[in-house]
């Protein structure tokens, strides 16, 4: 009989014993790393969306697995709330304050997972089944940016440099949305549709452009009377004859001792007001510097704000792009230009 | 005659799926009895201990160097490819998903399976065949011993708990095994190893891999046993019936494995 036959039941024995053991063995490793028989302490969290999220995922602190997630289900409220636990050994590091973080690989190739941000005091350890916070709610960012969180950079660099383009796009998004309101209302004042400061200014500019409209109509009128004046004073005799008669102007003043009294009078309080207007002139000489500053910085502040509405008016991301400067033509003129 | 030759080819028709109809109801019918005679075998296990250990000799211990090579080899390969591909994603925690999910779920059972079915299933296929063609089933029936509770039950068991063990020893060589290749060519540390595949294998794993195993030798040592007893009188027959219980069989795994698959994730 061959060796095989004959010890059949025994190798088959071995054979199903030792497969038997092996699958024990499994098992009870299995039970020792995965915890089974260890206590866990339950929590939550709520996040914007499931997106990432899956049952089993670890919770990790500084590359440690120190939970996982037990349950995942979308909330009235439409939110999505997370039920995970913490493992006995390392439940004292779930201080007050502590956020939760979820982290995605960029590649989309899964791999990603909770990330725990202990709270940074001295307090005991936050009661089982209490809420912990997400990063993605204004109120676990508001503890990582107050600093009541010991943050734990990423260890992505994919992701870190990810994370770092996120508030650039959304500084130059907040941007945009600006420039893009502020040419709205630029937009609106110009053609009416909205009254703002942009708009009175206009207003009160047309209405002044009005009044001088109706002043330079006057003025014509003035310069019939003096062009009629002027045909008058051409026939010479007529005048001289009135000024020299003993009732005529230059007569009465001729032969008027009172009158000449006066006139002196006038005169003399005519040369103390010369000397004033004088002294005035003088002054005002002295001020000419600093006023020509004056109107030199007030032109430059006009260029530069001219340049910034033509930027806004063509700004690249909007319109045309900005054309370029013209060159300031000097508001500084000699006092004895062109000699 | 147009009508004469359409009415024949309906009736054909019919003939061919009531006999299909006939031969699920009797091989379901097959199943049956020898599920009772499998629990009938419990109470009175000296009916044919002898077989079920000869079964267990033949189809699980002397498969299990083959197997162990494939899963060895299969291992190996999945490590070594895995090793150099995944870190350079930063997904090298990837591979124990990979190894766990190819051997253990999916390709430990079925290729157990295929080994089985071409190695014992045949085999057993072929012997009750030449029982059925050389009289000796009639003459079990004639001595009042009933041929399904003693040559097809002993086989259900023999088959069955050799399709889990193999599958137990499969993944030991998968998982395990596989390790001390990879070590010859790529160095990876022996903790780290066994810790990480002993966190990311689950039990619901587990369960499912020995579900399978199970199912696939209900399926293999039913196709086997009814299609060997299924031969008529004819020696030319065995092995068109060899061959009915190798498709049978694969088929009805590669089903099974589908539907079991679409259970876990369901």
């Amino acid at each position: 009989m061959k060796l095989k036959i004959k010890y059949a039941e025994q190798i088959v024995g071995l054979f199903v014993l030792f497969s038997v053991i092996a699958l024990a063995l499994v098992l009870i490793l299995m039970g020792i790393n995965q915890r089974w028989f260890e206590k866990n302490y339950h929590f939550y969290s709520i996040f914007p969306s499931g997106e990432g999220l899956s049952r089993g995922m670890t919770v990790k602190l500084k590359g440690f697995t120190i939970g996982a997630v037990d349950s995942i289900r979308l909330t009235e409220k439409n939110t999505v709330r997370v039920d995970f636990h913490i493992y006995e050994t390392y439940y004292d590091r779930v201080k007050p304050n502590s956020v939760l973080q979820l982290l995605q690989s960029p590649l989309g190739l899964g791999g990603g997972g909770l990330r725990f941000h202990p709270g940074d005091n001295d307090e005991a350890p936050v009661a089982e089944e209490s809420f912990i916070p997400s990063t993605d709610f204004p109120e676990g960012r508001q503890l990582l940016e107050q600093g009541l969180v010991r943050g734990e950079e990423s260890d992505d660099p994919v992701a870190a440099a990810l994370a770092n383009i996120d508030p650039l796009m959304l500084s130059a998004q907040e941007l945009l949305e600006s420039l893009n309101r502020t040419v709205r209302t630029l937009e609106d004042n110009l053609t009416g549709r909205e009254r703002g400061l942009l708009y009175d200014t206009l207003e009160q500019s047309r209405a002044s452009l009005w009044e001088l409209e109706k002043t330079l109509a006057s003025t014509g009128k003035v310069t019939e009377n003096l062009a009629e004046i002027t045909g008058r004073l051409a026939d010479t005799e007529d005048l001289l004859r009135s000024l020299v008669g003993e009732q005529g102007s230059l007569g009465l003043l001729l032969y008027d001792e009172e009158l000449y009294r006066r006139i002196v009078g006038i005169l003399t309080e005519l040369e103390q007001t010369s000397a004033e207007l004088s002294g005035f002139g003088a002054y005002v000489n002295a001020q000419q510097p600093t006023i020509t500053g004056l109107l030199k910085e007030g032109e430059a502040t006009l260029i530069e704000g001219r340049d910034v509405l033509s930027g806004l008016k063509n700004n690249p991301l909007i319109r045309g792009g900005i054309p370029p400067a013209e060159a300031p033509t000097g508001t500084l003129r000699g006092v004895r230009p062109e000699e | 005659m147009a009508i004469q030759g359409a009415q024949q080819m309906l009736k054909n028709i019919g003939c061919r799926y009531l006999d299909l109809f006939s031969e699920f109801r009797y091989a379901a019918g097959f199943f049956y009895r020898s599920i009772v005679a499998v629990s009938q075998y419990f109470y009175r296990p000296q009916i044919g201990h002898r077989v079920i250990t000869m079964q267990l000799l033949f189809t699980g211990v002397e498969a299990l160097a083959l197997l162990a090579l494939i899963a060895l080899a299969l291992g190996a390969v999945i490590i070594i490819q895995g090793m150099s591909v995944l870190p350079q994603f930063g997904q090298g925690s990837l591979i124990y998903r990979i190894l766990i999910m190819v051997i253990t779920r999916e390709l430990g059972p079925l290729l157990c399976a295929f080994v089985v079915i071409a190695r014992s299933a045949t085999a057993v296929s072929t012997e009750l065949g030449h029982m059925v063609v050389s009289h000796q089933i009639e003459a079990y029936v004639a001595t009042g011993v009933d041929p399904v509770r003693y040559l097809a039950a002993p086989r259900f068991i023999g088959i069955t708990l050799s399709m889990l063990i193999l599958n137990v020893y499969f993944n030991l060589f998968g998982l395990a095994g596989s390790y001390l290749l990879t070590r010859l060519f790529q160095p990876i540390h022996f903790t780290e190893y066994f810790h990480n595949l002993l966190i990311f294998l689950r039990t619901t794993d587990i369960v499912s891999t020995l579900l399978k195993s199970f199912v696939f030798g209900l399926i293999i040592s039913h196709t086997a046993v009814y299609n060997g007893l299924k031969v008529q009188q004819s020696s030319t027959e065995v092995p068109q019936r060899v061959i009915k219980a190798v498709v049978q069989g694969f088929s009805l795994c590669i089903l099974a494995d589908a539907v079991i698959t679409m259970i876990y994730y369901l």
